[in-house]
């Protein structure tokens, strides 16, 4: 499969124009009010919600401090490596904080007859690079969205707040023994085609350095409103990202099984 | 067993509560089916063509109902499932169900029909995805090759080797069953005018086309069998791209015919 894998219709941005290094703000909002649940979801945990300026969004409530870390980490290495996630900011309610997320509209979730009508197929790859590296074990169809267009339909990431990269402790623990997260369910995901991108990715985030992954760990550990795990959170992350080759390598082959 | 129904809403305004009816599960001795709607909103009502692009989307999907519990794992966001209703004994089920809908007619009277992604748009998307989008064509024009010979029939796509040209039809599922019908019909037909052409015209011979059909993917394997084995007599390939095996193989034969020939005969 060389050529499809060696191939990328988007090539993967470069740290320079994502400007990696200088760490990136998820805002802080105050006055978002609640609407109706997210359909299918879990009711008490998943609602709309809209804040002062007008902007509609996903409200998860009361997430843990470990799936709060893991969606900002999630979302900040996401725009880092240039997968499509939607805009993310935190509502604060005294002492209790929120995670929100953009809402993607329209938009649905995966299904085997989208696999060769994404348009951006080669962010596919890259969130499950993303998902191994990070060990996000439930990467299954309603974690990921699909807006329609002309040319197709768009992938957007949602939903890291599983990763365990959220208990950097653990994660850090378990490199020997469980190094990779449950393999992606994605039924008709056709492995050929996001290998080569699933590569790159891994190539990419293999360069982060100390520093960078410092800049990340702040950043989450700030919106996630946790203090004290910034240097743990850091070191798991270059940890992990320095094997991302061998990690994805191992998680294509896990997916490829699967299929 | 009383049947019973389950409305099936359309969510198109996220947080506002607002519900479109596009359809509803029933539950009979038969088992369960989801029954569509007659009368679909416009697509100005569910946020433009984008949304109407969602809702036929889930329409499709609600075709593979076989609980009367849940919807379908591949249903997201944008539905809502109502409460169980009982319905009447004596009454045919789909016809039943369907007339609940009645009501909207005077409203969604010259509904602009929804405009879906063609066939060849949709198989080109297949191709695309092992970038082979250069060496891959839509819509043959068998003028262009065969200028002397009269050939009524187009292709879908095509593509172009040495001494070889691949006319490939795809066949999409994600479609109501009577469009899928139609869509395999109109591959046999095609194919069947270069069949004949194939052997009387010594132009054509010369530059033999290869005829393939490639089925995308569908839940209903049988179906896709059914439909499959009434395009096979007329194609020389027929490959299933939910089969890792034939998926591979139609990647390789185009590869393979493509290889030795930059962007194809006629300079495309």
């Amino acid at each position: 499969m060389g050529d499809a894998e060696d191939e990328l219709a988007t090539p993967l941005p470069t740290p320079e124009q994502l400007g990696l290094g200088l760490a990136y703000e998820i805002k802080a909002l105050r006055g978002v009010v609640d609407l109706e649940p997210v359909p299918n979801r879990r009711p008490e945990r998943v609602v709309y919600a809209r804040s002062p300026d007008g902007a509609l969004w996903v409200r998860k409530m009361d997430m843990p401090p470990a799936e709060r870390i893991a969606e900002a980490l999630g979302y900040l290495v996401c725009r880092c490596v240039g997968v499509p996630i939607p805009d993310a900011a935190v509502a604060v309610d005294g002492e209790r904080v929120h995670w929100l997320s953009k809402v993607v509209h329209p938009s649905e979730v995966w299904g085997p007859e989208l696999m060769y009508q994404i348009y951006n197929l080669d962010d596919l790859g890259r969130l499950l690079a993303i998902d191994a590296v990070l060990h996000v074990p439930d990467r299954h169809g309603d974690n990921v969205l699909f807006e329609p267009s002309d040319e197709g339909w768009h992938l957007w990431a949602i939903d890291f707040d599983c990763a365990r990269i959220g208990d950097p402790g653990w994660l850090l623990g378990s490199m020997e023994h469980e190094p990779l997260p449950l393999a992606a369910e994605l039924p008709g995901l056709d492995v050929d085609v996001i290998a080569g991108p699933m590569r790159q990715c891994a190539d990419y985030l293999a360069a982060l350095n100390l520093s960078d992954a410092r800049d990340l760990a702040g950043a989450a550990c700030a919106a996630a409103r946790v203090t004290g795990l910034k240097e743990r959170l850091a070191e798991a992350l270059v940890t992990r990202c320095s094997i991302a080759p061998s990690l994805v390598s191992e998680y294509t082959q896990l997916l490829r099984t699967q299929a | 067993m009383n049947p019973q129904y389950r409305l099936v809403h359309f969510a198109p305004t996220p947080g506002l509560g607002a519900r479109v009816p596009i359809g509803a599960l029933t539950l009979d001795d038969a088992g369960v089916a989801f029954v569509r709607s007659p009368h679909l909103p416009r697509a100005e009502c569910v946020g433009g063509r984008p949304g109407d692009r969602v809702l036929h989307l889930v329409l499709d999907r609600l075709e593979a109902a076989r609980s009367f519990d849940e919807l379908p794992k591949t249903v997201g966001h944008s539905v809502v499932l109502g409460e169980p209703k009982p319905m009447p004994c004596e009454v045919t089920t789909e016809a039943w169900v369907r007339g609940l809908f009645a009501p909207l007619v005077a409203q969604t009277a010259e509904a602009p029909r929804f405009k879906e992604r063609s066939r060849a748009d949709m198989g080109y998307s297949f191709f695309a995805a092992y970038h082979l989008e250069k060496h891959v064509r839509k819509r043959f024009d068998p003028s262009e090759f065969w200028p002397d010979v009269q050939l009524p029939s187009s292709a879908s796509l095509y593509a172009v080797g040495e001494n070889e040209l691949l006319l490939m039809e795809p066949i999409v599922f994600s479609r109501p069953h009577r469009q899928v019908e139609e869509a395999a019909a109109d591959v046999s037909k095609r194919f069947s005018v270069y069949r004949v052409a194939r052997d009387i015209e010594h132009v054509i011979q010369a530059f033999t086309p290869k005829l393939i059909a490639f089925a995308l993917h569908s839940v209903d394997r049988d179906t896709k069998a059914e439909v499959l084995s009434r395009v096979t007599p007329y194609a020389d390939l027929v490959y299933d791209v939910d089969r890792p095996g034939d998926r591979m193989d139609l990647v390789e034969i185009v590869r393979r015919t493509v290889a030795d020939h930059g962007t194809g005969l006629l300079g495309h």
